[in-house]
């Protein structure tokens, strides 16, 4: 059974080892290539320091918070970097297929200074999500994905429900909106943070894993809040031409990331949540 | 001869604006020389005074997108070039052949730079309308094809506020990827005619494309499209190789 186990991991390590490779390679070649007449310098410099800050918040979480057996492994570490990598691959793909958000197309190519915003704080969001669930003890890599995957689907969910009542990607893609731009990019760290939260802890089951989960409820109010904050700007441009809201939404940004920040800090821990004891109940009247 | 810069810097001028929709794509990888072009700048009887209100979509065959954009520059429009395809080897492996746009670009800027356009004249937009044409992902050949996509394009709300009221398509149809751009700028209140052969203005209803402001529609056309590294689209299809086992392999070249 150990023999499986190892072998199974061995496989995962070699197929992130393949996806990080290729998602590196997708990164960095557009990056590095020659272009001449292109204006937009900044924008290569952002997108060429994201990913090596993301490997350093995941290193960080894998040295510190990990579980016991992988804080101290070297093999383990880079196995769940490399994991982690392959993870950024998905999400910033997810990002250009579900939210439309292209880091290559609308940040790079097009020079879109608004998608630059929102991909820099949903790749970090991303980065948050999958340290989190690295946080806590658990049995293996299957752990990780689990819970990552369930604050993944969260926070793609949420962002497509935001985009369905206040059509955020097209306001950022099309209208090249900077302060729909800031407002949602820091949106989705903010969210990233909590959803980062929730997907923290110790590993006892599938099902507790879920329960615990609902911790990140607090999500909600910050999607909602942002969808009424949007409304507001929706209702601001059609009556008031000239749109410049971009000290506005920089002010936002700081609330929400704020904001996020102390419900982290203010939440208390899963067991002492009443949710948790109801959801636990029927668990156990289930299994009886 | 000149550089790709100042060429590219001819074509979109810092000062102009809407500079920031040029495409530099097809410059960054324009060749040294590219053959010779004579320029034949057909005549603008549809359009002898410029109009501040107006915005031209240029959507022609090759160099004759480029011939009717310098006609239009001498009016007072300012052309802005959105080719999005890049130049392959040889004309021969390009599946659009972009040989003649790349010319007529390079011959025309000098034209372009005699004129003296205003920083903030209405633009014209130029595209090839054979930028989809041919079968794509033919194994050897260079695939250039491209699309244009509504983030390549000012948008409704962004047009309005400089004062464009109206929209006038240079084109003898309506080709599927830029009615997703005009049914955005229809739904806000802007005007849409179209200027085919016979060269009279008719306002038309542009109709509902498919996949319209689906967020998967970019993802969905990219994916047919080969990509450049730097920018734009533009690659070598891989040949399938016969291995020593009787099997194909791709190889690129």
């Amino acid at each position: 059974m150990d023999i499986l186990l190892y072998l199974v991991e061995f496989l995962v390590f070699i197929v992130s080892i393949i996806c990080s490779f290729k998602f590196l390679v997708k990164w960095y070649e557009p990056l590095l290539s020659k272009r001449p007449l292109n204006r937009n310098k900044s924008a290569r410099y952002i997108l060429g320091l994201l990913p090596i800050g993301s490997f350093c918040v995941i290193l960080f979480t894998l040295k510190m918070l990990a579980s016991f057996d992988v804080v101290d492994s070297f093999i383990y570490i880079s196995m769940y970097m490399v994991l982690g990598i392959a993870w950024l691959f998905l999400g910033a793909t997810l990002m250009s297929c579900v939210f439309d958000l292209s880091w290559l197309d609308d940040a790079l190519n097009l020079n879109n200074k608004a998608a630059l915003i929102a991909v820099v704080g949903g790749f970090l969001g991303l980065t948050l999500i999958y340290s989190g669930a690295n946080i806590g003890n658990g049995p293996g890599w299957w752990c990780v994905v689990f819970t990552g995957g369930l604050g993944l689907v969260a926070w793609i969910v949420l962002g497509l429900v935001i985009n369905s009542c206040t059509k955020t990607f097209e306001r950022i893609t099309v209208e090249r909106d900077i302060g729909c731009g800031i407002r949602f990019g820091s949106y989705l760290l903010a969210s990233g943070i909590i959803l980062a939260r929730a997907c923290a802890g110790d590993w006892t089951s599938f099902y507790i894993t879920l329960v615990e989960f609902i911790d990140g409820w607090s999500v909600l109010v910050l999607a909602g809040i942002l969808i009424l904050v949007e409304l507001y700007y929706i209702h601001k441009a059609k009556s008031n031409k000239t749109n410049n809201a971009i000290f506005g939404s920089i002010f936002l940004a700081v609330v929400f990331i704020a904001m996020a920040i102390t419900i982290v800090y203010l939440l208390p821990p899963t067991s002492g949540n009443p949710i948790y004891r109801v959801a636990l109940e029927v668990f156990w009247s289930l299994h009886i | 001869m000149k550089d790709k810069m100042s060429l590219y810097k001819i074509w979109a001028p810092d000062n102009a604006l809407w500079t920031q929709w040029t495409k530099p794509v097809l410059f960054a990888s324009l060749p040294c020389n590219t053959g010779d072009c004579e320029l034949k700048p057909p005549s603008a009887d549809h359009m002898q005074m410029v109009d501040y209100n107006a915005v031209i979509i240029v959507d022609l065959p090759g160099k004759e997108s480029v011939d009717e954009g310098l006609v239009l520059a001498q009016c007072g429009y300012r052309p802005v070039p959105l080719y999005n395809g890049v130049y392959g080897n040889s004309k021969f492996s390009m599946i659009v052949d972009v040989q003649g746009i790349a010319e007529a670009l390079q011959e025309g800027a000098d034209m372009l730079s005699s004129l003296n356009i205003r920083a903030d004249a209405p633009p014209v937009f130029l595209l090839d309308s054979n930028r989809m044409t041919g079968q794509g992902k033919q194994p050897g050949k260079y695939d250039n094809r491209w699309c244009v996509f509504p983030q390549d394009m000012p948008s409704a709300s962004f047009l309005l506020k400089n004062g464009i009221q109206k929209i006038i398509v240079r084109s003898t149809r309506i080709q599927e990827d830029l009615a997703h751009i005009l049914l955005r700028y229809q739904n806000q209140g802007i005007n849409i005619f179209l200027c085919s052969n016979d060269e009279i203005l008719k306002e038309i209803k542009v109709s509902k494309p498919s996949l319209f402001m689906s967020f998967f529609y970019r993802f969905k056309v990219t994916l047919g499209l080969s990509r450049n590294a730097t920018g734009g689209f533009g690659a070598v299809i891989p040949e399938p190789q016969i291995g020593w086992s009787n099997r194909s392999y791709y190889w690129y070249g």
